[in-house]
């Protein structure tokens, strides 16, 4: 494997006494995609947000998350600026509270080009002074590509209209485009197509992951849906209350999960040919981050713990490159060990 | 256009709720085009059986809530009839309206936004016996304990208010409300929309299990298609305020008619179909035939005439709105 883009290790970030992610370790290398999910409360935005340095004022981080060379953790603001939409960017779910309600989506689209694309940003960390004359055509042009590429059909009406003058999903795509305006080489995606009908998540999803590819970028896709994240990444971690429960590659692992919880989710899931009566839904909630201790924080809803379950859950390696945290698997043969080598769980097709 | 659900057999009674031939129409927000108005549904005709699921699945803007207001009765349609039973609905704030109502009950999508913050849980589930006089504070606070265990809802939580529980607590406390007043029809618009994973297939079985031992009738809005084919026995695709298929939910799932539920499965997660990139949804104005026929794969020149496809039956209880359903090609 090439070196790491991005290597987050031993990684806590705490909001006044309540830890919400524990001793995190996670790699990504150029080119490769990683899903990141998780349910509400298991930690994945706030460590999204933590890599470039967004987490908020109250946020108190251990560990190191290297980009590169770079300690993001350590970084100063200026550097953080000059990554922020530039080499590592972000894209949020709800676009439109993310675009501002009161420029021309072209507006904002020149704005971003202007200051994070290789071609036209000067100087690290600029403050924006606005455009020059001279650079408008130019600007103009490449906001119109970037609109195209990410499957903008009628681009120029799009460059001249407000944000609630598009739908949904278009603003989604303008989302894109100035994502992908600082030609990144991580993109970080938090649940990008959430509020969207499931057509157009799909469009803009394989939108966003072929044009990561094309440009051997990394991404890092946060989802809760895990039918999703199978279509579309390589590698996958198993989030809940702010630990991994496991982490491999995708299919792979949704296939044949080992712990609990991964199990639990895909069992608790229906699918189209689901019959009736056959869902087994994780029994309990989520613990609240005050509840929350140093044991396997899934112990209480797991089916399978034990006494030992409240010491902090060790590393048990499936094979190389797919890491389960779970304290009995050492102890147990294979849970749902399929019989003629066949996956468990037919995820997708 | 007209369409029967119920078999045809002369004996059978009046189906529940019933919509036939109803258009809505809400008036245009712009103070300087009152006249205008914009239709959300048209002709839409539809029968919801007693102790039947009907799913209506379906983008965002394609008339769903509406239809799903509409059979509640809060409120009148433009044009067209929502009968009960054969008989058309009472009008709006009327005495037989308000006795009507609770028999009808609804769960809404998000639980956050519908219960009351500033009251426990346990008087908001009971507050609907007490509205309509079904019983006295001290039995309705008994009747609403009762629902509440039956929802498997901690008891140690009732006297709390709602900002203490999580998303999947309240989504209970909202079903054991709108059960508590016994009704025969609840539409559940979204309900575990909002509510996580592991907490979403627990409510799942839960409307299961209330609806086979209470006998309700529902109608079941979602824009999840695993969750509507597990959950319904029937299912109304709507596209653009129009009902493009009906049909038993087992046979739409496993053979589409119309090209929009089509790319409606191949688009849910984990399909494992590749993309069919599509244009952007550009709007047809009405009257000018298929309204699906600007992202159809199959067009074809009947396709943009000013007639548009009518709901027509199809073998084993099933409709669709196409000039070319998939069965034919």
């Amino acid at each position: 494997m090439s070196q790491p883009l991005l290597q987050i290790q031993s990684f806590s970030v705490s909001f006044g006494a309540f830890r919400v992610l524990n001793n995190i370790h996670l790699t990504l290398a150029p080119g490769e995609s990683l899903a990141l999910v998780g349910e509400s409360g298991s930690g994945k935005s706030v460590l999204a947000r933590s890599i470039i340095g967004c987490a908020g004022a109250g946020a108190r981080q251990e560990g190191t998350v290297l980009f590169r060379e770079t300690n993001l953790t350590s970084a100063s603001d200026q550097t953080l600026t000059s990554l922020r939409g530039g080499k590592i960017s972000l894209m949020l779910q709800d676009a439109l509270s993310a675009l501002n309600p009161l420029y021309t989506i072209g507006r904002q689209m020149m704005e971003t080009i202007a200051l994070k694309h290789p071609a036209f940003a000067k100087g690290a960390g600029r403050a924006w002074k606005g455009f020059g004359r001279s650079d408008k055509p130019a600007l103009r042009a490449m906001a119109l590509e970037l609109l195209h590429e990410a499957g903008m059909d009628r681009a120029e009406e799009c460059f001249h209209a407000f944000p609630h003058q598009l739908s949904g999903g278009m603003c989604q795509r303008v989302m894109l485009a100035l994502a992908l305006a600082g030609e990144p080489d991580l993109l970080i995606a938090d649940e990008p197509t959430t509020a969207l009908d499931v057509v157009v998540q799909k469009q803009i999803l394989h939108r966003l992951t072929q044009n990561v590819r094309a440009r051997r970028a990394a991404l890092l896709l946060i989802s809760h849906d895990l039918h999703l994240v199978s279509e579309f990444t390589d590698r996958i971690a198993v989030l809940y209350a702010g630990q991994i429960m496991e982490t491999g590659p995708t299919r792979k692992l949704l296939a044949n999960p080992r712990h609990p919880y991964t199990r639990g989710l895909l069992e608790a899931m229906p699918k189209a040919n689901t019959p009736k009566g056959s869902l087994r839904p994780i029994a309990g909630e989520v613990p609240a981050p005050w509840e929350r201790d140093q044991g396997c924080l899934f112990r209480g809803r797991c089916p399978k713990a034990l006494a030992g379950c409240a010491l902090p859950p060790q590393e048990y390696v499936v094979e190389n490159g797919w890491a389960s945290f779970c304290g009995q698997l050492p102890h147990t043969t294979i849970p749902h060990a399929p019989s003629g080598g066949g996956p468990a769980y037919a995820l997708c097709s | 256009m007209h369409y029967a659900v119920s078999s045809g057999a002369s004996v059978t009674l009046p189906p529940l709720m019933e919509a036939k031939d109803v258009s809505h129409a809400y008036g245009s927000a712009n103070l300087f085009a009152k006249g205008h108005r914009n239709f959300v549904l048209e002709n839409i005709s539809i029968a919801v059986t007693e102790r039947q699921t009907l799913g209506v699945v379906g983008e965002s803007g394609s008339g769903k809530s509406t239809l799903s207001r509409l059979l509640l009765g809060l409120e009148t349609p433009t044009s067209g009839r929502v009968l009960r039973y054969g008989d058309p609905m009472p009008a709006p704030g009327s005495q037989a309206w308000k006795a009507m109502r609770q028999k009808m009950q609804m769960v809404f999508q998000n639980p956050y936004a519908s219960l009351d913050r500033r009251m426990n849980i346990l008087d908001q589930v009971a507050e609907p016996l007490c509205i309509h006089a079904l019983a006295t504070p001290k039995e309705a606070r008994e009747q609403a304990r009762a629902y509440l265990a039956r929802v498997s809802f901690p008891p140690h939580l009732m006297g709390y208010r709602p900002d203490k529980l999580s998303g999947g607590q309240l989504q209970r406390v909202v079903i054991a409300r709108a059960l508590v007043t016994q009704p025969e029809f609840v539409v559940c618009d979204e309900p575990v929309a909002s509510l996580d994973v592991s907490v979403q297939a627990q409510v799942l079985e839960l409307l299961e299990s209330l609806k086979a031992e209470l006998g309700l009738t529902m109608v079941f809005v979602s824009h999840d298609l695993n969750v509507v084919s597990y959950v319904c026995d029937s299912i109304a695709v709507m596209h653009r305020g129009r009902i493009v298929e009906y049909g038993p939910a087992k046979q739409v799932f496993a053979a589409p008619l119309h090209p929009y539920t089509q790319l409606l499965l191949e688009s849910a997660p984990g399909s494992g179909v590749p993309v069919m990139e599509n244009k952007e949804d550009v709007t047809v104005s009405m009257g000018t035939g298929c309204r699906f026929q600007a992202r159809c794969r199959y067009k074809q020149p009947a396709c943009s005439g000013n007639i548009p496809p009518a709901l027509r039956p199809f073998p084993q209880k099933r409709a669709v709105a196409c000039f070319n359903p998939l069965s034919e090609l």
